[in-house]
């Protein structure tokens, strides 16, 4: 009996152990470069497009504006991978620099060193569809302040204000240029003192009319002043320093609305507590003939401390808009003529699925515009989608006060991250929304691609830049402007 | 006796002590939604494109491959065919070694109503694996679920 069981045991262990094959390891395995190269597709590209950084599962790469689609739907990529590893595309073995796929819809790569070590890619390509900037100008001098562009409604061309540069702060006097068509030229050193946070805004004629912090003996060393720009000279609006004085935020503190040469608001942030108003807060100072401060914002409430305020004037209207920065919501004002409140203390939505709405909005960049029908397309970063702060465009209905989220919030973006720190809003003669955004210490235009309504973008230079802008003459041309490292305007331009 | 009595207790204090100080490791595997790296979930009514919703696998190298369960309900303005198409089928396969795999919808060219909801509702609902959590971990499992809105302007 004792035999037997031993025979058994001894049995089953012999068929327990079956004969063991070599282990199959866990290796590292991936794709590190990828691309199209104009030499395998010379019927489609003029260029090399190609991704030398890959660190994500989701590689995308947008064609200029001329590719069309059907340049896309046979395309041959080159890609490098982890030596010794296959790569397949729905179970086809795909090979580098030979193999043609359709890119007008993603492709699946997927590279393998064996069964147990794979890594998986998406390839989207898209086909930008703006015209390209092309390079304009540069302006000769440096400015302190970043450059502030605003183009004419008459001449169709663009103006910029800063303020010399130079080492004392004494010296820092209020200075404009002009594109002339073939260069930036300078126009006037408004006044012989120091100016900071110089802005500008066109009447509906075409003045040109300047507000800054003045430091001259006359306005009371930094009192608001406002000029009105002649020919090659300028003038003040009412006396120097008329209007209370604003902070030194580094945001847009001062708003400036000509809306004739005798009706002309401006809209700031206090630096202190000045009249009845505390610190902080919002004055009006409206100019018909004489500067009142004080001006009644209705609907304002009063604990509201602000931190931007920028005005535009569009269709015959003017329009302010305030960032409240103590209770995240903002202001929006209309001048029609008198003051008008279209929205007091409005929060943000967070989504367009949703009643809920923004907890916070970073004040590093809010801009607005207004398109032909009234509604006011507010581009305002917050926490959309995760905790870092995105840019957004939410369209607001005047009449419903609806808000929509326009193509999503831009997810490459962080507005917070100090190479960006920078984004301003602008329509075409379509309604459609342009957004210069600085990223990566570099100046991109955003724009909404014209199928998928997706936000896509262009780098505009490959320098380093701060405060890109982009605006559009009556004309249909578009302007693009940033100040490079040197402190000088650079400007770009697609007709 | 009192001598035994003593050494068990001490025994079992010393080993009851044991391990007290070794830290808490979180290594429990989750699937959850990245809306970091996907689409946007506001898309125009007159959109044509492919939006990717990536699913992402935290986990420790897995062996075997995890086959994720996937379900999409549309609001009563979203209508499958007319407003969208799934191109992804509701079963999302992590090859081992994969962390990342796009779920696909085709959104189609179509008016909305406004007086409707037009939302589609897209939920990881199982792992073929039942060790790995769904959406992120925490009672709220955020980013199980994910909401894309049609919207016109």
């Amino acid at each position: 009996m004792k035999k037997i069981l031993f025979l058994a045991v001894a049995a089953v262990c012999f068929f327990a152990c079956e004969p063991k094959g070599p282990e199959i390891q866990v290796l590292p395995v991936g794709m590190s470069s990828f691309g199209f190269y104009a030499e395998d597709n010379a019927d489609a590209l003029r260029a090399d497009f190609t991704v030398n950084t890959i660190n994500s599962s989701s590689i995308s790469i947008t064609f200029p504006y001329g590719v069309t689609k059907e340049n896309i739907k046979h395309l041959i990529p080159r890609f490098e991978v982890t030596e010794g590893a296959s790569v397949t595309v729905n179970g086809e073995e795909a090979v580098s620099g030979k193999t043609a796929f359709d890119f007008t819809e993603p492709v699946d790569f997927i590279v393998s060193l064996n069964e147990k070590s794979n890594a998986y890619y998406s390839v989207n390509c898209s086909i930008s569809s703006v015209k390209s900037f092309a390079f304009s100008a540069e302006s000769e001098t440096a400015g302190l302040y970043d450059h502030i562009m605003r183009v004419s409604p008459t001449d169709n061309l663009p103006y910029f204000i800063t303020n010399d540069s130079t080492k004392t702060t004494a010296d820092r006097f209020p200075h404009l240029y002009r594109f002339n068509g073939t260069s930036i030229e300078s126009v006037s050193t408004l006044t012989q003192s120091r100016a900071d946070h110089p802005t500008m805004n066109f009447s509906p004629e075409g003045t040109l009319y300047v507000a800054f912090q003045d430091y001259s003996e006359a306005a009371s060393k930094g009192n608001t002043s406002v000029m009105k720009i002649e020919g090659n000279s300028a003038s003040y609006v009412g006396n120097a320093g008329d209007i209370y004085k604003a902070t030194g935020s580094n945001g847009y503190p001062i708003g400036i609305l000509p809306l004739s040469d005798k009706d002309i608001y401006v809209g700031h942030i206090l630096g202190a507590a000045t009249g009845g108003l505390a610190r902080r807060a919002l004055n009006i100072a409206h100019y018909t003939g004489s500067w009142q401060n004080e001006i009644t914002a209705p609907g304002r409430t009063s604990s509201n401390y602000g931190y931007s305020t920028i005005c535009k004037y569009k269709n015959g209207v003017g329009y302010m808009m305030v960032y409240n920065q103590n209770a995240h919501n903002v202001d929006l004002y209309k001048f029609t003529p008198g003051i008008e409140a279209v929205a007091n203390d409005l929060k943000i939505i967070r989504s367009n699925s949703g009643s809920e709405y923004l907890p916070a909005i970073n004040l590093r960049a809010i801009n607005f515009d207004v398109a032909s029908n009234g509604d006011i397309y507010m581009l305002v970063c917050g926490q959309y989608i995760s905790d870092t702060y995105n840019p957004a465009v939410i369209k607001y209905e005047q009449a419903t006060g609806r808000q929509t989220i326009i193509g999503g919030a831009i997810s490459d973006v962080n507005i917070d991250d100090a190479g960006s720190r920078s984004a301003i809003i602008t329509l075409d003669s379509y309604d459609m929304p342009y957004i210069a955004i600085r990223k990566d210490e570099r100046a991109l235009l955003y724009y909404l691609d014209a199928e998928t309504y997706e936000w896509k973008n262009i780098q505009i230079a490959d320098v380093n830049a701060n405060r890109p802008q982009i605006e559009f003459a009556p004309d249909g041309t578009a302007y693009y402007c940033f100040t490079n490292e040197s402190g000088r305007a650079v400007l770009y331009k697609a007709e | 006796m009192k001598k035994y009595l003593f050494i068990t207790l001490s025994a079992v204090l010393a080993l009851a002590s044991c391990h007290k100080n070794d830290p808490v490791i979180f290594d429990s595997s989750f699937i959850c939604f990245d809306l970091v790296n996907s689409s946007s979930i506001s898309i125009h009514q007159n959109a044509e494109l492919t939006g990717e919703y990536w699913i992402h696998l935290s986990s420790s190298t897995r062996e075997t491959p995890l086959t994720v369960e996937v379900s999409v309900s549309p609001g009563d303005g979203m209508t499958e065919g007319i407003d969208y198409e799934l191109i992804s089928g509701s079963k999302i396969n992590f090859l081992p070694g994969v962390y990342n795999m796009p779920y696909r919808i085709k959104f189609l060219r179509n008016p909305i109503d406004l007086e409707k909801d037009n939302s589609i509702y897209i939920s990881i609902t199982e792992a073929s694996d039942p060790s790995v959590t769904l959406g992120f971990p925490g009672p709220d499992a955020l980013n199980r679920n994910i909401t894309i809105t049609k919207y016109s302007f």
